[in-house]
C-alpha cells in the first residue's frame, strides 16, 4: 500500500467498531477514477448518519492505469469519437490529482451538512488489494458495482467488483442514480447468516424509519405461520413496521421480480446467499435493481 | 331672350303681387285630418315607407344566387337601410338550408399547413369532445399498456439483448486480450489496452527490460487490439439504433391494441362521414408514432418535463395533445336556417379571421388551435352585413373582402403576411369554399366613388339598393308616417303621440326635408324627435306626447346647437357685422347664407357690395381672387358677366370693370345661392339706384336673368328674419327667394305670423328683373322695338352706363393710338 494523504474529520477519537445488531460504526466508500460518482458519497453519508458512524473516503489510484499511462505506445480511446488519443504519466497524473480532489471535496460536503466525523485519503496500487487492506478499516464498504458509464447503455464491470465481493466486512453496492430506499428487504433463507441479515436489515429500517419486507420462500401455511410468529417475536422490540412476503420461488428471479415492483428498496442478503450464485457478478445490481448490501 | 316687362308705376303693383300669402309659407298638417286619436290605434308597421324601389333591389338581390350579385344598400344614414336588410335576409334565411360546420385539424404530414374539415351542421362541436375524451382515454390507456408486465418483459428483453450484446462482444475483446496478456484497463476518458504479466500491467521499467521481438510483439498484438476496440466502439451506436427501432415497433404493438379499441367508437360514430374517418385513421397512426409522449406525460418527476412533438410548440403542459385537438372554427346549429351576421367592426382580420401567437421565451409559436374563423366563415352559407365605410376604412380589408368573393374562397391570413412583415413561423391553413352573400351598407358617395375608381366593384356588387332620402307628404304617405310612429313609440315603450303630436312630427318631416310635398325618411332623426318628445312629456307628468311637447323637443334641439348663431345674431346687433335692415344703399344689398354645424343649420345675412368703373369687361370676384371662393361660386360670378355682356353690350365692348365682394367673410364662401344678390348689386351700381337694405336676397341666376331655386331656403328667410326682429320693428322687411322654391317653405309660426300682420314679406321672383324692381322701387324697363331701354328705368341706366364706359374706352384707345400705346378698351 502506498498511502499518501489523510483528511482526518475530528482527530484524535478513538477508532469505533460495530455496535449492536452488527450495526456499523465504521462507512468506507471506495473510489476510484473509473467508478468516481457523487451519489455513492450522498449515500454512504446518509448510512453512516443513520449508523451514527465514521465516514472515511478512499480513492484508490489505479497502480494499472498509471503504469499503461508510463507505456507510450498505449493509447486510450473514448466512446463517443471511437478515436485513439496520447496517454502519459503526466497527464493521467493530472487527471487522478483532479478527480481524487472532486471525491474529497463531495465526502467533505457531504459528512459536514450531515454532521459526521469523516475522514479522507488517497491511495496508490492494486484496486483489489487496496480495498482489501482498507476494508480491515470498516464495518461497512461502499462501492460502485459498475464503473461510469461508456455510453448511453454500457457500463462495464467495476475494476475492483470482484475483490468487493470476497471483503470481510458488509458492502453496499450501488449504481450511478440510485437513491435512498423508501423500504428496507431482507432475503431469508435457511442458513447461518439469516440472523444477522435480519438484525442489519431491521436496525436499518427502524433507524431509517423504514417498512421492514421480509421476503420468504413458498411455505406451507403451518410453517408461515410459525415464520410469522418467529419474525413476530424477534422484531417485537424494534417497534418497527414490517411485513412478512412469501414469494411464489426463493430465487434470482422471483426475488428481482419483486424488487422491480415495488419500488425504491434496499435489498439486504447474505453474501453467502444462494440467490447471488444464481447471477453473474457484473450483473447483481442490473437484476435486482436497487442497492444490495451483502452482509457477512 | 324673355323679358318681364314693368313701368315705373307699376312696381309697387309688382312688389304686392310677389309678395306670397300666409298660406304659402307652411305646409300645415291639420290634426283634425288624421282618422285616430292616438298612435295607440294604429297598427305596426313593418316595411320601409317610401322605399319601393329599394325594397324590391333588396328582394332581388337576396333572392338570386349566383356570383357577383351582391348588394349595396345606398341612401343617407337614418333612411332604414340596415332595418330593411335585416328584415329582408331574416325572413329569406329562415327559408334557407343551415351550413354546414367548419373546423381545422391537424396535418399529420404537414403541421404547417391545417386542414379545413367540412362536416354536417351541428356536428363539429360534439366531434370535438369526442376528440378530446379520446385524447384523455388515450393518456390513460397508452401509460397503463406500458405498465404491463407484458410490455415491461419484452423492453427487457431487448434491452438486455443490447446489454449482451455489447457485454459479450468485450468480453470477446477482453478475452482475446488476456490471451495475448493485454488487459483493458479504465481510463478517466474511456478504455486502455496495456500488456499484463501476473494479472497486473507491466511496469514501464519492465517493459524496457523485455527483448525487442517480445516488445514488438506486444506492440503490434495491442495495436491490433486496438484496432478491435475502436470498431467495437463504432459497432456500438449501430446496435443502440437497432435497439431503438425494436422498441419502437413494440411500443407501435402495444400502443396499436390500446388506441384501436379506443378509436374504434368514434370511427363508428362518424363512419358516414369519410373525411372524418380518414381523420381518425391519421391520428391512430400519429398516436401509435409518438406514444412515447403519453408515456413521459405520465411521469411528471422528470426534471426536463417532455418536449414539443414535431410542428408543435410547446404550448403548456398539455401541449403534446393539442395536435389531436379539433378547432371549430363554424358551428351551426341544425334547422336554424342560414347565418346572418352583422359585423360591426370589418377588420382584416374580424373579416377572414386570423391566427394568433403565444409568446414563449421571447419567440411567437402558434398551431392550428391558435386559428380564429371571421365573420366570412360565420356567414359562409348565409349573408353578411357590412357598412362600407367602415370597411374601406380597415386597412386591407376591402382588398381581402373582394379577393374573397373572386376566388370564392376563405382564407386566413394576417395583415403582417400580406405585408411581408413578419418572420415568425406561421401556419398556411387550408382554404375554406366560399358562398356568402354580402350586403354593403353606405351612403351613395361611396357607392359612386367605388363605381367609378374601383374596376372590380361592379363586377362583385351587382345590386344597387337605392334608398330615397324623401317621401311624399301625401295622404297615404302621411297615415305610413303616424304608423311608423306608432311602431317606433310602441317598439321602444314611448307614450303614445296624439294625432296633433303626430301632425307636429310630420311638419316637422317636412321642414327636414326643406320641402312642403314631402317628408324626410330619415326616420332615425325623427324618432330622436319622437324620443325627446316622450321625454318632455314624462317631464310634464303627461300620459301623451302631444304638440306641445314636440315643439319643445324642436326648440329644445336647437337651443342646445345654436350658440353661434346666437353670437353672430349678437354681432350684427352689435355692429360687428355690418348689416343695414333700414335705408336704402347704391351696390350693397344682403345676401343670404346658411351655416350647417352638425345636423343644426341656420340662416345668416351677408353684405354684398359693388363696385363698377372703366375696364376691360372683367367682374372681379374677390373672394375667388384670395381662394376664398369655392368653384361653384366663381361659376355664378362669371355667369354675371355673360349676362351683363350680353343684355347690355351686346354689340359694343364690355368696357366694365367690376369688383363683387362677401363683406367680412373670412371663412370661404361656396354654391352660387348668392349670384342673384351679387347681379342686384352689380345693377345698382351700375344704374346708381340705391338698393333697400330692409330686403335681403337668395337665388342664383342664369344667363337668361331667370333666378333659380337654391337649397336651405328656409333657414334663411328665417335667418334674415331674426336680424330684422332684433334690430327693431318689422316694417316692410323681407326677403326675396326663387319663385321655384315657394313649395320648399316650411317656415316657422313667428315668420308665418309677421307675414299675417304685413310686417314681413317673402317675395317670390322669377327674373332678375322682378327682383331688382322690388329692391329699388324702380321699373327695371322693357326694350323698345329698337331694343333701347326706358332712360329712367333700371335697364336704362345699366345700358346707358356701360355706353358710357365703352365711349370712354374707345377714346382711351384712340389716344394711345395717337400717341403708339395700347388702350384701355382693346378687348
Amino acid at each position: 500500500m502506498n498511502g499518501k494523504k489523510r483528511t482526518q474529520g475530528s482527530a484524535g477519537e478513538p477508532e469505533r467498531r460495530s455496535g449492536a445488531g452488527g450495526v456499523p460504526r465504521r462507512v468506507l466508500v471506495a473510489l476510484d477514477a473509473a467508478t468516481l460518482c457523487a451519489g455513492a458519497f450522498d449515500l454512504a453519508a446518509e448510512f453512516a448518519r443513520l449508523f451514527d458512524a465514521d465516514l472515511s473516503g478512499l480513492f484508490i489510484e489505479d497502480a494499472d492505469l498509471l503504469h499503461s499511462a508510463a507505456l507510450p505506445f498505449v493509447r486510450q480511446f473514448g466512446f463517443g469519437s471511437a478515436s485513439g488519443s496520447s496517454f502519459d504519466l503526466k497527464t493521467i497524473e493530472r487527471e487522478l490529482n483532479l478527480l481524487a480532489s472532486k471525491a474529497r471535496n463531495t465526502l467533505v460536503a457531504a459528512a459536514e451538512r450531515r454532521k459526521l466525523r469523516h475522514s479522507f485519503r488517497v491511495v496508490r496500487g492494486q484496486l483489489a488489494s487496496q480495498l482489501a487492506l482498507s476494508s480491515t478499516e470498516a464495518d461497512l464498504v461502499v462501492l460502485q458495482a459498475s464503473s461510469r458509464p461508456l455510453g448511453r447503455h454500457l457500463r462495464l464491470e467495476a475494476p475492483g467488483l470482484a475483490a468487493a465481493t470476497a471483503l470481510g466486512c458488509a458492502v453496499l453496492l450501488l449504481e450511478p442514480g440510485m437513491g435512498l430506499p423508501s423500504s428496507v428487504l431482507v432475503a431469508l433463507e435457511d442458513g447461518g447468516g439469516d440472523e444477522r441479515v435480519l438484525a442489519l436489515g431491521a436496525e436499518i429500517a427502524r433507524l431509517a424509519g423504514l417498512e421492514l419486507r421480509v421476503l420468504a420462500p413458498p411455505l406451507e401455511p403451518r410453517e408461515a405461520a410459525k415464520r410469522e410468529a418467529f419474525l413476530r417475536k424477534r422484531l417485537a422490540e424494534a417497534h418497527l413496521a414490517w411485513r412478512l412476503e412469501v414469494l411464489p420461488a426463493f430465487d434470482a428471479r422471483a426475488v428481482a421480480f419483486y424488487t422491480r415492483q415495488h419500488g425504491q428498496n434496499l435489498l439486504v442478503l447474505s453474501a453467502s446467499s444462494s440467490l447471488l450464485a444464481e447471477v453473474e457478478r457484473d450483473r447483481l445490481i442490473a437484476t435486482f435493481r436497487c442497492p444490495l448490501l451483502l452482509i457477512r | 331672350m324673355t323679358e318681364s316687362r314693368g313701368s315705373q308705376g307699376g312696381t309697387a303693383a309688382s312688389s304686392a303681387s310677389r309678395s306670397l300669402q300666409p298660406e304659402a309659407l307652411r305646409r300645415c298638417c291639420d290634426p283634425a285630418s288624421l282618422p285616430f286619436e292616438s298612435t295607440a290605434e294604429l297598427p305596426d308597421l313593418d316595411d320601409a315607407i317610401g322605399q319601393v324601389r329599394a325594397a324590391e333591389a333588396v328582394r332581388f338581390g337576396i333572392g338570386i344566387k349566383r356570383p357577383g350579385f351582391n348588394i349595396f344598400a345606398l341612401g343617407p344614414s337614418g333612411v332604414g337601410k340596415e332595418h330593411l336588410v335585416r328584415r329582408g335576409l331574416k325572413t329569406q334565411a329562415a327559408r334557407e338550408p343551415v351550413p354546414d360546420d367548419w373546423c381545422y385539424v391537424n396535418n399529420f404530414i404537414d403541421a404547417h399547413k391545417p386542414v379545413a374539415m367540412r362536416l354536417p351542421a351541428g356536428r363539429a362541436m360534439p366531434f370535438r369532445r369526442d376528440m378530446e375524451r379520446l385524447v384523455n382515454e388515450l393518456m390513460v390507456a397508452i401509460p397503463a399498456a406500458f405498465e404491463g408486465e407484458e410490455y415491461r418483459h419484452r423492453r427487457e428483453v431487448i434491452e438486455e439483448e443490447l446489454k449482451q450484446r455489447q457485454g459479450t462482444a468485450f468480453e470477446a475483446l477482453q478475452r482475446k486480450a488476456l490471451d495475448k496478456s493485454v488487459g483493458l484497463i479504465r481510463t478517466p476518458m474511456g478504455l486502455a489496452l496495456a500488456p499484463l504479466k501476473g494479472g497486473e500491467v507491466v511496469k514501464p521499467e519492465d517493459f524496457e527490460k523485455l527483448d525487442e521481438a517480445e516488445r514488438t510483439r506486444i506492440q503490434s498484438d495491442i495495436e491490433a487490439l486496438q484496432g478491435e476496440l475502436q470498431t467495437l466502439f463504432r459497432q456500438i451506436p449501430v446496435w443502440e439504433r437497432e435497439t431503438r427501432e425494436k422498441l419502437r415497433a413494440l411500443h407501435r404493438d402495444v400502443v396499436s391494441y390500446a388506441v384501436g379499441h379506443l378509436i374504434d367508437e368514434p370511427r363508428q360514430r362518424y363512419r358516414d362521414l369519410p373525411v372524418v374517418s380518414d381523420y381518425l385513421a391519421s391520428v391512430q397512426a400519429d398516436v401509435i408514432d409518438n406514444a412515447e409522449v403519453f408515456m413521459r406525460r405520465s411521469m411528471p418527476q422528470e426534471a426536463d418535463g417532455p418536449g414539443p412533438m414535431p410542428g408543435m410548440p410547446a404550448l403548456g403542459p398539455d401541449a403534446l395533445f393539442r395536435r389531436y385537438q379539433v378547432n371549430v372554427i363554424v358551428a351551426n346549429v341544425p334547422d336554424s336556417g342560414a347565418p346572418v351576421i352583422f359585423e360591426d367592426h370589418p377588420s382584416l382580420e374580424n373579416l377572414v379571421g386570423r391566427i394568433e401567437h403565444i409568446s414563449q421565451f421571447g419567440a411567437l409559436v402558434t398551431d392550428f388551435n391558435l386559428i380564429k374563423g371571421g365573420s366570412l366563415h360565420r356567414a359562409n352559407g348565409g349573408y353578411l352585413v357590412l357598412d362600407a365605410r367602415r370597411l374601406l376604412v380597415q386597412p386591407f380589408a376591402w382588398e381581402e373582402l373582394k379577393r374573397a368573393l373572386r376566388s370564392r374562397l376563405a382564407r386566413i391570413q394576417s395583415m403582417g403576411q400580406l405585408m411581408s412583415l413578419v418572420s415568425t413561423v406561421s401556419l398556411e391553413p387550408g382554404a375554406i369554399p366560399l358562398d356568402v352573400k354580402i350586403v354593403l351598407l353606405g351612403d351613395r358617395l361611396l357607392y359612386y366613388l367605388l363605381s367609378q375608381y374601383d374596376p372590380d366593384f361592379h363586377e362583385l356588387f351587382k345590386v344597387p339598393a337605392d334608398f330615397d332620402d324623401r317621401i311624399a307628404f301625401d295622404p297615404d304617405g302621411l297615415m305610413l308616417y303616424a304608423r311608423m310612429i306608432a311602431t317606433l313609440a310602441r317598439r321602444e315603450k314611448l307614450r303614445p303621440l296624439d294625432r296633433s303630436a303626430v301632425a307636429r312630427v310630420i311638419e316637422h318631416a317636412s321642414r327636414v326635408a326643406e320641402d312642403s310635398e314631402r317628408l324626410t325618411a330619415n326616420l332615425e332623426g325623427i324618432a330622436d324627435l319622437v324620443r325627446e318628445a316622450d321625454f318632455w312629456a314624462g317631464e310634464g307628468g303627461a300620459g301623451r306626447i302631444a304638440a306641445e311637447h314636440v315643439e319643445r323637443a324642436i326648440e329644445a334641439h336647437i337651443r342646445r346647437a345654436d350658440r353661434v348663431r346666437e353670437h353672430v345674431q349678437e354681432e350684427i346687433r352689435r355692429g360687428t357685422i355690418l348689416i343695414d335692415t333700414a335705408g336704402a344703399v347704391v351696390g350693397q344689398v344682403n345676401g343670404l347664407s346658411v351655416m350647417q354645424l352638425g345636423d343644426f343649420a341656420f340662416g345668416q345675412p351677408s353684405r354684398i357690395t359693388a363696385r363698377v368703373r372703366l375696364g376691360r369687361g372683367q367682374v372681379v370676384d374677390i373672394e375667388r381672387e384670395v381662394e376664398l371662393g369655392g368653384p361653384i361660386h366663381s361659376k355664378g360670378v362669371l355667369i354675371l358677366s355673360s349676362y351683363l355682356a350680353a343684355r347690355y353690350a351686346a354689340e359694343r365692348p364690355l368696357s366694365l370693370n367690376a369688383s363683387l365682394v362677401f363683406e367680412q367673410s373670412y371663412g370661404g364662401v361656396e354654391g352660387d345661392s348668392a349670384s342673384s344678390a351679387e347681379l342686384y348689386a352689380l345693377l345698382s351700381a351700375l344704374a346708381a339706384a340705391p338698393i333697400r337694405q330692409s330686403l335681403a336676397v337668395t337665388g342664383s341666376v342664369n344667363q337668361l336673368g331667370q333666378v333659380q331655386a337654391i337649397g336651405g331656403v328656409n333657414e334663411k328667410i328665417e335667418g334674415f328674419f331674426d336680424v330684422c326682429r332684433a334690430a327693431g320693428l318689422l316694417d316692410g322687411h323681407g326677403v326675396l327667394i326663387p319663385a321655384s322654391n315657394v313649395k320648399h317653405l316650411m317656415l316657422r309660426r313667428d315668420v308665418i305670423e309677421a307675414v299675417a300682420a304685413g310686417t314681413f314679406h317673402i317675395y317670390a321672383v322669377e327674373r332678375i328683373d322682378q327682383g331688382i324692381e322690388i329692391l329699388t322701387g324702380i321699373a327695371a324697363g322693357a326694350p323698345d322695338a329698337k331694343g333701347s331701354y326706358p332712360p329712367d328705368s333700371i335697364n336704362g341706366r345699366v345700358e346707358a352706363r356701360l355706353a358710357g364706359f365703352a365711349e370712354a374706352a374707345r377714346r382711351f384707345a384712340q389716344q394711345g393710338r395717337d400717341r403708339g400705346d395700347e388702350g384701355p378698351a382693346a378687348h
